[in-house]
């Protein structure tokens, strides 16, 4: 088989890009963890909303709800968002166990797309657990809805009227399959908090819509960001903002050389 | 002691990096023996994993709907019964006679079929409900919401939107066209600029909240 | 009076059983009784039939069908007026199912749902075959472009491919003049561009459930053509002037919505107006 480099390939725009972004993640986050770029992420008040459903659960001593998406795996395009929501989930375990709240966590999804999530999430709740001082107390936490989208999100529904929850947390890669949970709680009367990043077929709409907070696109990733607060992590929220101005500078003088008759931005834009 | 935990903590980041830099390469330069070769039978692990993922699933839904039944959960054990029949059933025509079987593609088309479609069916009467509950123009972005909303039912999805006023589908079109897709183009590069990031963290071992040590 | 007394606050707060009911009587009474409302096609859809149409007689489709069960009731149509467009010109079909395990139960569907006089003249492992269901995600759809007898050694009836006819001189990419993707959910539309239309470079029709046309994608060249699920595929069945299960609950989704805009209108006004009379009050 010959060898067929990118520039040969119409890649060469994005994996110039992707050269230079790795390139950039290296020399900023060494240089944030020797203390010399420093960076300001601004609140969200869907990461405070967490800790505050958490305390407002133990006090009524009703649980907190956790649900992984239906749409997100370890095998497709959503795996950094699946990894995202798992940052999530152990954050929101170890406030648990912190606050002794109970916790519910349901698992499922669409194509089998829980089945792969399972041991994950019932490791991440057992480490939790166990860095908590309570290792052996996760019996009855993770439970296993259904591997089909409808039915795991009739399933949510079911669980959260039934369990009564104070706090719903749908931070996972959801598909319209979020409806039920996001208006069960609203039923019950339970602090809704929902995220997601899904470019493909966006529910952003929807967490807008139906829960009480949410984090919606790079909000989202920034949560992820947040909870390791490491320099080197905001380092990294910081290049994708850089990134973005970029784009858009490209954007703009494109679109201006575009009009003055020069095309060279978009032609090269245009090579892959 | 150390060493341990310090196995524990690189091997996975560097299986990590291998595996990540040889998909991208594959990507960028086909055809380079070194990742045309080990791409595919990434790929095919991959598959396995999530094969082996799949009984794990029903094993685990087995155990928790043969608990309810032991401890005779009011409202829901007789529930369980039905689903383990069920499960029970479409073991047995995916062992004996496969997928193409008669009594399994009828099992689909008039139980899951008419269940499944009802589920999702219901998920309209929900966001009903719900759109009544929380629709309400509190905030100027909640208003630009429901004036989005109007706009996309009554220009695009429902044919009565053009019969009260004609306007509607052009207006809704040049939203379309211009609106909804410089939204779409900017979540795109925003949101895959971001989880390009974090694929690139995750590959360097910036990010290991997934495979956290206790040192 | 508090805010919770007033004739307001009982709106708010009217039973979701009430506006349930009437949104399966609004939805019940169009497909009993049809009404009839007349649809304007979009230039979206019109995109599609032309593109279709431009092609002549035993081109080549590759098709991969990923409508679940759930929602057949809206996608099905979408894919039986395509089908119907295709095989009224003799279009070679070569279709599997690689992203769900319902795709073979609702290929069958929509092919038997396909006018009778079109498809009899239909020989299966000569005009069209069904591969069945392989799983893998991308990986998948990578081969199936690449290679397809790679990919499968077996169609859905268990022939061998190598003993297939139609599929003696097709096997990859360059072999296939259309490429369609018909999908209940937003699953891996991302990876249907990146592989079909930005990697092979091949004309790639989307038909799916959202109303949006993703425009971006069709003006980047990704795709080639949007069906927009149940209206996209009413208005195909008026292009082709074969009325059928599109156009017949269009009505049914006019009047459900109808209620839903309703309703909404109806609690912002309870809203407001609760929040002046506690003010008043």
């Amino acid at each position: 088989m010959a060898i067929v480099p990118f520039w040969l390939q119409g890649r060469t725009a994005s994996s110039i890009m992707t050269i230079l972004l790795f390139l950039f993640t290296v020399y900023l986050t060494s240089q944030a963890r020797k203390g010399k770029f420093k960076t300001h992420i601004r609140e969200l008040p869907a990461y405070d909303a967490i800790e505050e459903g958490i305390g407002r659960a133990t006090e009524m001593n009703r649980p907190v709800f956790w649900a992984t998406g239906d749409k997100g795996t370890l095998f497709n395009e959503l795996a950094p968002h699946v990894l995202t929501s798992f940052a999530g989930l152990r954050y929101i375990s170890e406030l648990c166990v912190k606050y002794g709240a109970k916790q519910i966590v349901c698992v499922g999804g669409t194509k089998g797309g829980g089945a792969d999530l399972l041991p994950y999430v019932q490791a991440i709740i057992d480490e939790a657990y166990t860095a908590g001082g309570k290792p052996g107390e996760t019996e009855g936490i993770v439970r296993y809805i259904a591997s089909e989208g409808s039915a795991y999100g009739a399933g949510l529904q079911g669980t959260i009227t039934r369990e009564n929850p104070a706090a719903v947390m749908i931070i996972a890669p959801f598909g319209d399959n979020m409806i039920p949970p996001a208006e069960a709680a609203g039923r019950v009367g339970a602090i809704s908090i929902g995220g997601g990043a899904r470019y493909g077929g966006s529910m952003d709409h929807h967490y807008v819509a139906f829960c009480d907070y949410w984090m919606i696109c790079d909000e989202y990733f920034t949560f992820g960001a947040l909870l390791t607060h490491e320099p080197a992590t905001e380092a990294g929220i910081a290049i994708g903002d850089y990134t973005k101005w970029v784009l858009i500078a490209l954007t703009a003088l494109g679109f201006l050389f575009l009009q003055l008759g020069m095309p060279f931005i978009k032609n090269f834009l245009s090579m892959g | 002691m150390a060493t341990r935990i310090h196995l524990r903590r690189t091997l996975p980041l560097l299986i990590t990096l291998i595996a990540g830099v040889l998909i991208i390469l594959d990507f960028f330069v086909s055809g380079l023996p070194v990742s045309s070769q080990s791409v595919p039978i990434l790929s095919k692990w991959a598959t396995i994993i999530w094969g082996f993922a799949m009984p794990y699933s029903v094993l685990t839904l087995v155990i928790d709907h043969l608990k309810i039944i032991k401890k005779q959960t009011p409202g829901r054990w007789y529930y369980s019964i039905w689903m383990l029949v069920l499960i029970a059933l479409m073991l047995y025509q995916g062992f004996t006679e496969g997928t193409g079987g008669d009594l399994y593609t009828e099992l689909f088309t008039y139980m899951a079929a008419p269940v499944l479609s009802t589920v999702s069916g219901m998920l309209g009467l929900y966001a009903l409900a719900a759109s009544f509950r929380v629709w309400h123009a509190r905030t100027p972005e909640a208003l630009t919401m429901i004036i989005a909303g109007y706009l996309v039912v009554l220009g695009i999805i429902a044919p009565i939107g053009e019969i009260i006023w004609p306007g509607f589908g052009p207006l809704a079109n040049f939203f379309n066209d211009y609106v909804f897709k410089a939204e779409r183009t900017v979540f795109y590069i925003g949101t895959s600029v971001s989880a390009i990031l974090l694929g690139i963290r995750t590959l360097l071992g910036y990010e290991t909240y997934y495979m956290r040590v206790e040192d | 009076m508090t805010e919770s007394d007033g004739i307001w606050s009982k709106i708010l707060n009217l039973d979701r059983r009430i506006i349930t009911i009437v949104a399966v009587l609004l939805i019940v009474w169009p497909l009993v009784k049809p009404i009839g409302l007349p649809i304007v096609v979009n230039k979206y859809t019109y995109q599609v039939h032309d593109l279709i149409d431009s092609y002549p007689e035993d081109t080549v489709v590759f098709i991969d069908n990923a409508i679940g069960l759930g929602y057949f009731g809206a996608m099905g149509p979408a894919f039986i007026d395509v089908l119907t467009h295709m095989t009224s010109k003799n279009f070679k079909i070569v279709c599997f199912s690689g992203l769900t395990p319902e795709g073979p139960i609702t290929f069958w569907k929509c092919w038997n749902a396909v006018p009778k006089e079109l498809t009899d003249n239909y020989e299966y492992g000569i005009d069209y075959v069904y591969l069945g269901f392989m799983t893998g995600g991308e990986s998948t759809m990578i081969k199936a472009a690449e290679n397809l007898h790679d990919l499968f050694t077996y169609d859905y009836y268990g022939t061998p491919l190598k003993d297939i006819p139609l599929l003696e001189n097709i096997g990859n990419y360059e072999d296939y003049d259309i490429v369609l993707y018909c999908t209940s959910s937003e699953d891996y539309r991302g990876m249907m561009y990146r592989i079909w239309g930005e990697t092979f470079k091949t004309n790639l029709i989307l038909l799916a459930q959202r109303a949006v046309v993703p425009v971006n994608m069709i003006d980047a060249g990704l795709i080639k053509g949007y069906v927009r699920g149940l209206r996209g595929a009413a208005e195909y069945e008026l292009i082709l002037k074969r009325p059928g299960a599109a156009i017949a609950q269009l009505d049914a989704v006019s009047m459900f919505f109808i209620w839903m805009l309703g309703i909404v209108a109806i609690g912002n006004i309870a809203f407001f107006m609760r929040k002046r009379e506690a003010k008043a009050g």
